[in-house]
């Protein structure tokens, strides 16, 4: 598990993208030479939750959205079969396994059900942290 | 002294280097490369609404449409 490997759930990328604050995650990024994983289930979940009609509002250009995070983020194709790993949600699931088969060392998610099981998930995957926007901002936000 | 390489020189070189890597070690250093190259060219904003007449939401919100969203989907 490598510590400047990261995998962020798509609650992460959005709330970066409406608070108009994606250039400061980029900077980070650029900043402390993160590698920030994404892979096709990630992608296809952006799209579908962007495409939400309560956030018409927010008048997201998608197509940008989806090109700047494929731009900033290392494609990773899940080739092993996806496990439970997040027990009240299996859409999760396919997070733990892009973060574990990249070697990430770090999920980033404002996901109860993913925080939730960050006690087992860091047990189980002694190299693994599950970490919170806050706790993500504290550690490379200036 | 140091050799002053030309351009092709230059580009060789690197080009030596980069096949040294492993796949995803180049797939860090491309996406690197476009991180610096978007940070130089500012990139177009993605969300064009007036943040000063919508609030914006929490991340439990997001969370929380993030989950509808998927169920909307799921029922097609």
């Amino acid at each position: 598990m490598r510590k400047d490997r990261f995998v962020l759930d798509n609650n992460i990328w959005i709330s970066y993208f409406i608070t108009k604050k994606i250039h400061l995650l980029i900077e980070a990024i650029d900043y402390h030479e993160l590698t920030v994983f994404s892979c096709d289930e990630l992608i296809e979940e952006l799209k579908i939750v962007l495409n939400y009609p309560r956030l018409a509002k927010y008048e997201i250009n998608i197509a940008g959205a989806v090109r700047m995070l494929r731009n900033v983020t290392v494609h990773h194709t899940i080739i092993l079969s996806i496990k439970r790993y997040i027990p009240a949600d299996a859409h999760d699931d396919y997070l733990v396994a892009l973060a574990l088969q990249t070697s990430s060392g770090f999920i980033t998610s404002g996901d109860n059900d993913i925080l939730s099981e960050k006690g087992n998930l860091e047990k189980k995957y002694k190299k693994l942290k599950i970490i919170t926007k806050v706790e993500f901002e504290e550690m490379f936000f200036q | 002294m140091p050799e002053i390489l030309t351009k092709k020189k230059a580009i060789d070189k690197i080009v030596r280097e980069a096949r040294k890597l492993d796949k995803m070690q180049l797939q860090i250093l491309l996406t690197r490369l476009r991180i610096k190259k978007l940070l130089k060219e500012k990139a177009a904003p993605v969300i064009k609404y007036d943040s000063s007449k919508i609030k914006a939401p929490t991340l439990n919100q997001i969370d929380k449409w993030k989950h509808q969203s998927r169920t909307l989907h799921a029922k097609g």
